[in-house]
C-alpha cells in the first residue's frame, strides 16, 4: 500500500507533521492500526537504524525520526486491541546508579520502540531497588542497563545480584551496553547479552526473545 | 671544534661537534624557555640562526660554527602574567619575605628572652614551628644576634644566616597528562626556569575516571598513584634547583594547582566519590600545609593547595580565574580550559558560572583512530593551499594527529566537501593527511566532543541570561588552547560566532595563577572567595544541555543564535 510507504518515508525524513497527517489519513482509509505501526512507522524506523549503524546518519537524525515515529504511536496506541501482537515484548530500561548519561540509553530505547517493543524507561541514576520494583510491577521480558563510565559499570553487577537475590533473575533477560561495556564484561557479570550500538540492541533482543 | 656566537650578548662558546644547541645554551646559563624538556613540541626554544632562519634549539645540533640570536619570549603563559602585572597595578608582595635583624645582645639591663627579642623585629610576627624555637638560642649566639627571619606572611618559618639574599618558590600545575613546575625568585618576582614532564600515572589510564577505577579496585591503589606523583614532583623541584644552582633549603613556598582528582591524590585523600553521582569531592577548601608532611624532610616550605569548585572543576581552573583576572573583568567574559576535560567558566556581571565536559576523547586523541597528544610526530596544523598542507611537531614524519590538527582537518574536509554539514563523508569513508587516515568514526567522535563543549558554553550563557553576541571576551587556556586555530574553531561550531579578536589564547593559565599567588599574598586570600562565588552547573543532569548537545552536533552554516531565555 502506497500510503504506508509514505508514512515510512515521513519517519525517515523526520517529518512529524506529515506522519501525523498520513496516519490519520490511513486510518480513514480503513487500514488497521497494527498495519500502520508495523508496515509504516516501524519499517521507516528500521531503515534509520540500519543507516545509523552504517554511520550514514548521526544522532540528531535518529532523534528527529524517533520523534516523528512517536507522534504516530501516540495516535495509534489507544486504538490497538489488547490482544494485538504488534507489541513484541516489554522492556524495562535505565542508566545505572551513579551515572547520569541519558542520550545513549534513549537511543537504545527509541530503536527498540521503533522495532515494536514497549519501553518502560526508568531514566538515569537508577538504583538496583528501582529496577527490582519495575520488574515486579511491569513483568517485562527484558531489562536493559546502560553505563557510560568505567566506574559506574560495576553497578551493573550489583544490580544483577540484587535482582537475583529477589528471586527475579530467571523471569527476565538482562542486557547491558554503553561505551566502556564489552562482550566479556557482560558475560563476566552474568548478563544475557551485550550490544555494541543502539541498532544492534534490536537484533540482540529479537534473538533473546526469539522474535523475527 | 665549532664555536657558537650568541646574540645579543655576543657571547662566544666553544662546543663539541654534534652537541645539541638547547643543551649548550642551558649549560652556559643562557636563558631559554623549554617546557617540553627538549621533546620538540612546545616550540618555546625558537632561536634565529644567522643565514639559516628560525629553528628550535632542541632540534639544532652544532655541526659547524653558528651565530645564534635569542628571540624575545613568546610564551603566552608568561604574557598573561605580564599583562596581569601591568593591568592591575600588581604589587609584588610575595608570600615569603626575608626580614634581616640585628638584635641587642642580652645584658643584665636587658633580660628579654631570645624569642621576645626575635618577635620585636617586626610587628605582628609569631612563631609556631617548634624546630625553629629549638634552634633559636644557639643560632643567635653563634651569629652574634644577626641574621634573617624567613616569614610566611606573619609566621616565622625559619631563621637563617645574615648572608642569605634570595628565597624561592615553586609553582606547580598537576594535570592528568602533564606536570609543570616553575621556580620563582620570591625576592624580586622573577620567573627563573620551568620544567615539564608527563604525569607518571599515565600508565594507569589517560583519564581521571580510569585512575579512580584503579584506586577503587586496588587496596594500595591510592598509595601507588600518590607515590608516583610525589616522586615525579620531587624530581621536578630537585631538577629546577640543580639546574639553576639553588639550594633546596632556600625553597620556602610551593603552590599547587591541580584538577580535583589530582589534588585529592596528591594529598592522599580518596577521590573515588567524584566518579559517581552526585560527584561530591572530599574537600573544596584551599589549604596550607608544611611540605614536610607531604615531601618529607628534603626541604622546609609552606605548601599552598588551591581550592576546588567541584569534583570536575578544580584548582587548575581556580588558578586560571586568577591568572586571567576574571574577577575584575568587565562585561561577559569566558575562560575555557581545554585539556583532558574541558572546563568552562563564565563571568557575567558579578556572577560566575562553571561547568565541565569531556574533551580528551577527541582533542587528546584517545578515541581517534590515529589520535595522539601534542607531541613529536603529531600533525598539529592542517590547511589548504593548492593542495592539503600540514605541519608536524618536531619536523618529522607524521605519526598521528593531535587536537588542533584534527580541528583543522575537519575544517579542510568541510571546505573540500569531503564531508557534508551533517559530518557524513560525501563519498568514500577515509581522508588522508599525509599518511594519517581520518575515518567517518573519527569525524563522529569530533562532533560529539565539540557539541558537548559548545553545549556547555550555551548552557552557561543561558544561565546568565545572555546570548553569544554579548560575549566580550573568551580566554582559551590549556595545551590545546595554545595551538587552536580560532577561525576553524568557529567554523566547526566549537566556539560561537564572535569576532576573532575577542578570542584570546592564553596558554597554561593554571601555572599562571599558581605563580601569581606566590607573588601576591593578598591574592592568596582572594582565591578562597572564588569557590563561593562560582555557581557550578552539573551538565549531565541539565535538560538544556541535552537539547543543545543535539543541536550543535552538525556543522551548520547558518547563524546559530539561540533565543534569549528567562533566567531560572
Amino acid at each position: 500500500m502506497e500510503i504506508l510507504k509514505e508514512i515510512a518515508n515521513a519517519v525517515i525524513s523526520g517529518d512529524r507533521k506529515k506522519v501525523q497527517e498520513l496516519v490519520e489519513k490511513a486510518l480513514k482509509e480503513g487500514i488497521t492500526p497494527e498495519d500502520i505501526i508495523d508496515k509504516g512507522l516501524l519499517s521507516g524506523m528500521s531503515v534509520i537504524g540500519e543507516r545509523f549503524k552504517k554511520n550514514e546518519i548521526f544522532v540528531p537524525e535518529v532523534l528527529v525520526s524517533a520523534r516523528a515515529m512517536q507522534k504516530g504511536m501516540e495516535i495509534l496506541k489507544p486504538l490497538i486491541a489488547k490482544s494485538s501482537n504488534v507489541i513484541k515484548g516489554k522492556i524495562v530500561i535505565g542508566t545505572v546508579k551513579g551515572d547520569l548519561h541519558d542520550i545513549g540509553k534513549n537511543l537504545v530505547a527509541m530503536m527498540l520502540e521503533g522495532a515494536g517493543y514497549q519501553i518502560i524507561d526508568l531514566g538515569i541514576d537508577v538504583p538496583p531497588e528501582k529496577f527490582v520494583q519495575a520488574i515486579k510491577e511491569n513483568k517485562p521480558d527484558v531489562v536493559g542497563m546502560s553505563a557510560l563510565l568505567t566506574t559506574t559499570m560495576s553497578q551493573m553487577k550489583v544490580t544483577i545480584d540484587v535482582i537475583e537475590k529477589e528471586g527475579l533473575r530467571d523471569k527476565v533477560k538482562i542486557i547491558v551496553g554503553g561505551a566502556p561495556v564489552t562482550e566479556e564484561f557482560a558475560k563476566e557479570i552474568g548478563a544475557d547479552g551485550y550490544a555494541e550500538d543502539a541498532y544492534s540492541s534490536v537484533e540482540l533482543v529479537n534473538r533473546l526473545l526469539k522474535v523475527s | 671544534m665549532p664555536y657558537i656566537r650568541v646574540l645579543p650578548e655576543n657571547k662566544i662558546i666553544k662546543v663539541t661537534q654534534g652537541d645539541r644547541l638547547l643543551d649548550i645554551l642551558i649549560e652556559n646559563n643562557i636563558k631559554i624557555p623549554s617546557y617540553c624538556g627538549g621533546a620538540g613540541w612546545c616550540k618555546k626554544c625558537k632561536v634565529k640562526i644567522l643565514d639559516k632562519g628560525i629553528s628550535l634549539a632542541c632540534q639544532t645540533y652544532a655541526e659547524e660554527d653558528l651565530t645564534v640570536e635569542l628571540l624575545k619570549e613568546e610564551s603566552t603563559d608568561i604574557n598573561i602574567q605580564k599583562e596581569f602585572l601591568e593591568d592591575n597595578n600588581f604589587i609584588l608582595s610575595p608570600v615569603i619575605t626575608l626580614q634581616a635583624f640585628s638584635l641587642q645582645i642580652p645584658s643584665l639591663s636587658d633580660l628579654r628572652s631570645d624569642l621576645e627579642r626575635i618577635l620585636s623585629v617586626k610587628e605582628n610576627i609569631y612563631l609556631q614551628d617548634i624546630s625553629v624555637l629549638r634552634r633559636l638560642p644557639t643560632f643567635l649566639r653563634r651569629n652574634n644576634y644577626k641574621g634573617n627571619l624567613v616569614l610566611f606572611k606573619e609566621e616565622i618559618i625559619d631563621i637563617r644566616e645574615e648572608e642569605l639574599k634570595s628565597v624561592y618558590g615553586i609553582a606547580l600545575d598537576i594535570g592528568t597528562t602533564t606536570l609543570v613546575g616553575h621556580i620563582l625568585d620570591l625576592t624580586n618576582g622573577s620567573d627563573i626556569d620551568s620544567y615539564s614532564t608527563e604525569n607518571p600515572q599515565l600508565t594507569y589510564g589517560a583519564d581521571i575516571i580510569s585512575r579512580i577505577n584503579f584506586i577503587i579496585h586496588n587496596p594500595e591503589g591510592l598509595q601507588i598513584l600518590r607515590d608516583k606523583l610525589i616522586k615525579a614532583i620531587t624530581e621536578i623541584i630537585q631538577d629546577l634547583c640543580i639546574k639553576n644552582n639553588i639550594s633546596l633549603n632556600d625553597i620556602y613556598a610551593i603552590s599547587i594547582a591541580g584538577n580535583s582528582v589530582m589534588t585529592h591524590i596528591f594529598l592522599g585523600v580518596t577521590p573515588e566519590n567524584i566518579a559517581f553521582s552526585p560527584f561530591v569531592p572530599a574537600f573544596r577548601n584551599g589549604m596550607i600545609f608544611n611540605s614536610k608532611d607531604i615531601f618529607g624532610n628534603i626541604f622546609n616550605a609552606k605548601l599552598y593547595v588551591f581550592p576546588l569548585i567541584s569534583g570536575y572543576v578544580g584548582g587548575d581552573v581556580v588558578a586560571g580565574i586568577i591568572a586571567t583576572n576574571l574577577l575584575n573583568e568587565k562585561g561577559n567574559v569566558m575562560l575555557i580550559d581545554i585539556g583532558t576535560n574541558g572546563e568552562i567558566v563564565l563571568k557575567s556581571e558579578d556572577t560566575l558560572f562553571a561547568c565541565a565536559t569531556a574533551a580528551g576523547p577527541a582533542f587528546e586523541g584517545s578515541n581517534i583512530s590515529h589520535g595522539m597528544i601534542a607531541k613529536k610526530g603529531a600533525i598539529s596544523h592542517v590547511w589548504l593551499e593548492e593542495t592539503v598542507k600540514f605541519e608536524v611537531i618536531g619536523d618529522m614524519e607524521e605519526k598521528g594527529i593531535c587536537g588542533s590538527g584534527l580541528l583543522d582537518a575537519i575544517s579542510v574536509m568541510l571546505d573540500l566537501k569531503i564531508i557534508d554539514h551533517t559530518g557524513k563523508f560525501m563519498k568514500g569513508g577515509e581522508f588522508y593527511i599525509g599518511k594519517v587516515k581520518i575515518t567517518q568514526k573519527d569525524v563522529r567522535e569530533f562532533q560529539l566532543v565539540k557539541s558537548a563543549l559548545r553545549a556547555g558554553i550555551e548552557v552557561l550563557l543561558n544561565k546568565a541570561g545572555i546570548i553569544y553576541k554579548e560575549i566580550d571576551k573568551i580566554y582559551i587556556a590549556g595545551s590545546f588552547g595554545s595551538y587552536l586555530n580560532r577561525k576553524n574553531a568557529i567554523k566547526t561550531g566549537l566556539l560561537p560566532h564572535i569576532p576573532l579578536e575577542k578570542i584570546i589564547l592564553v596558554g597554561n593559565s593554571a601555572i599562571g595563577g599558581a605563580k601569581i599567588v606566590l607573588l601576591n599574598r593578598f591574592l592568596m586570600e582572594d582565591v578562597e572567595k572564588i569557590k563561593e562565588k562560582v555557581n557550578y552547573v552539573e551538565l549531565s543532569s541539565d535538560k538544556k544541555f541535552q537539547e543543545y548537545f543535539i543541536k550543535f552536533m552538525y556543522f551548520e552554516e547558518e547563524d546559530q543564535c539561540l533565543i534569549r531565555e528567562e533566567k531560572d
